[in-house]
């Protein structure tokens, strides 16, 4: 009776309620799992009903600041204007920053949702018991990033409109170059998300180092809302080792100047290779920071 | 009518209770620095993080400027990096400067305190409430103060900051911080009071985070902004605090002239302090009657 009360609500069911997994079962128990997590995160989330103004409006308010900087100082038509387009090779330097810009908000709310929800399952004392019901523990942090999608694409499709609506922003689209790089994006993404969560299983005050990434290395070092070209070399040699700095470069060329799939390859070769070593070193992480905080018991202790 | 005796005795009373008060705020704010030394990172990010949120500031306002073209003063009546850099330091003394430490601040240490279930408690010893509220505070006030006077040093020294440095402007500039950081304060207990009330942080954020920094003028320049912001700019006194910061050492506002700008500040620093301890002490009254202080 508990049991299908539980998957009513659409909360994790015990492993010893479903049974063990055949290898042949195993992908489908694991789809299963994902759903499941994906769900109750949902229903977690409705708990607070000021997500839709949260999600609406933060991008643009984050973003906002810097674009008026960018209005205040370059202007149209203005002497600045003519030697930022000699720097960046956009005229359009307000989708110059937009595009990275949302990438980056986007990219921090996910990791920092996540995160927050499981330090949250932490502090209440959850997580250890969560963790321990799971087949597959891997699927509490994927399947609250599903769950999380629906959110993503609101949170970039608000964001877009806003920015359109105030500044007037233009996009010039390559459609098959826009949806490659979409599918690397949520990849890479999900793939920082993932590694990031990790570091809660084995750091307590991780949001800081959260944070830091978000800011300095989403924002400053991946050259969000300039050309890299402007920092030392030295620096740009690190700035090309954080995949955000090809991805940024790369949507802009997508989204503003119709660049085609055979102008960008090399570029989305390398971004793809990026996100596959992410995804390995996040795994391997996952795996490494969850057997340490069984061993030691930190898992259930805040 | 009361006796020489009689009044001593009062007098003295109250110098007892000004000395409980201040050593409540001290006791407080030393506990708040032991929970803090406990988050390492965090501590580091505290200490580092408004040199490391001036980062993309700069850079955005460097390639915004055409890469070091010089910029006409018309319209700031300074160079461009004189303009940002003033306007990052006055913001810094808000604490929300650096895009980086977000997440701090005495409404956050109380809304902790909260989730934890150490608050009703906290708030229920015998000690005057408001001694805790901004013993809670006293870090993020010490460490605001931190940053504004070593983004000052580091501007100074490193960034060529263009101001004139005369006793006068010193004087006037430190009286703006003064003003600054009691809005400041008074900023901490409303949204600590907005925080503790809808236990939301998001909402928090949404309703007087992200609007102060959106509409401050902290980084650009209010005239060359789109309406409705441009307007909404202008109710803001945050935007009149910090045009009376650059003013104070430049001598060029935006806004309105300088004495103007002071007045605004002056008004609205003792407004925010005057409003925000009415609000809390009138919502502790709700929650102590309705008991919503421990629940979450």
């Amino acid at each position: 009776m508990r049991e299908k009360q539980d998957r009513a609500a659409g909360a994790p069911v015990p492993r010893a309620a479903t049974g063990p997994a055949g290898p042949a079962t195993l992908p489908l128990a694991f789809l299963h799992e994902l759903v499941i997590v994906a769900r109750y995160s949902l229903i977690q989330q409705q708990r607070t009903p000021t997500w839709i103004f949260n999600t609406s409006l933060t991008p643009f308010f984050l973003m906002a600041p810097l674009l008026f900087m960018a209005t205040s100082f370059l202007g149209p038509g203005g002497a600045a204007l003519e030697r930022f387009t000699l720097l960046t090779g956009y005229e359009n330097y307000l989708g110059y920053m937009v595009v990275p810009l949302l990438d980056a908000t986007m990219t921090s709310t996910v990791y920092s949702n996540i995160g927050h929800t499981i330090r949250q399952e932490q502090r209440t004392g959850t997580l250890e018991r969560t963790l321990m019901t799971l087949q597959f523990p891997i699927s509490l942090i994927l399947g609250r990033s599903l769950g999380f999608l629906v959110f993503v694409f609101w949170f970039a499709g608000t964001a877009l409109l806003l920015v359109w609506l105030v500044f007037g922003l233009r996009l010039d689209v390559d459609p098959i170059s826009a949806a490659v790089l979409l599918l690397l994006h949520l990849l890479l993404v999900y793939g920082v998300a993932f590694l990031m969560t990790s570091l809660f299983l084995w750091i307590t005050d991780a949001f800081a180092v959260q944070m830091l990434f978000s800011r300095f290395v989403l924002l400053t070092l991946a050259g969000a809302t300039y050309p890299v070209s402007l920092l030392p070399d030295w620096l740009q040699v690190v700035a090309r080792l954080i995949p955000f700095t090809w991805l940024y470069e790369l949507e802009r060329a997508a989204l503003l100047q119709a660049a085609p799939l055979a102008a960008i390859w090399q570029g989305l070769l390398v971004l793809a290779a990026m996100v596959a070593v992410l995804w390995l070193a996040a795994v391997t992480l996952f795996n490494a920071m969850l057997t340490r905080a069984r061993r030691t018991g930190m898992l259930g202790m805040y | 009518m009361l006796s020489a005796t009689d009044s001593r005795a009062a007098q003295e009373r109250r110098w007892a209770q000004a000395g409980d008060f201040l050593r409540t705020v001290a006791t407080v704010a030393r506990r708040e620095l032991l929970v803090e030394l406990r988050q390492p990172n965090k501590l580091a990010l505290d200490l580092t993080g408004h040199v490391l949120g001036l980062a993309p500031v700069l850079l955005t306002a460097w390639a915004a400027s055409g890469a070091g073209l010089p910029q006409s003063a018309a319209v700031s009546g300074t160079d461009w990096l004189t303009f940002i850099l003033l306007g990052y330091i006055a913001f810094a003394a808000y604490g929300v400067a650096s895009p980086v430490i977000s997440f701090t601040g005495m409404a956050f240490a109380l809304h902790d305190e909260q989730i934890q279930g150490t608050l009703e408690r906290s708030l229920l010893a015998p000690a005057p409430r408001l001694a805790v509220v901004l013993g809670s505070g006293a870090y993020y006030t010490a460490l605001y103060l931190f940053h504004v006077v070593t983004l000052l040093l580091a501007s100074a020294f490193f960034l060529g900051l263009q101001v004139v440095w005369t006793p006068g402007t010193v004087l006037l500039s430190s009286a703006v911080l003064v003003l600054i950081f009691v809005m400041s304060v008074g900023l901490g207990i409303i949204s600590a009071a907005v925080l503790l009330t809808w236990k939301d942080t998001s909402l928090m954020m949404i309703l007087v985070h992200r609007p102060m920094l959106l509409l401050s003028g902290a980084y650009f320049l209010i005239p060359a902004i789109p309406e409705p912001f441009r307007t909404l700019a202008r109710l803001n006194p945050i935007a009149y605090a910090i045009d009376a910061f650059r003013g104070s050492l430049t001598g060029a506002t935006i806004l309105t002239p300088l004495p103007i700008d002071l007045g605004v500040l002056l008004l609205s620093a003792i407004g925010t302090l005057v409003a925000s301890l009415y609000l809390f002490d009138r919502l502790m009254a709700r929650w102590l009657r309705t008991g919503s202080l421990g629940l979450y």
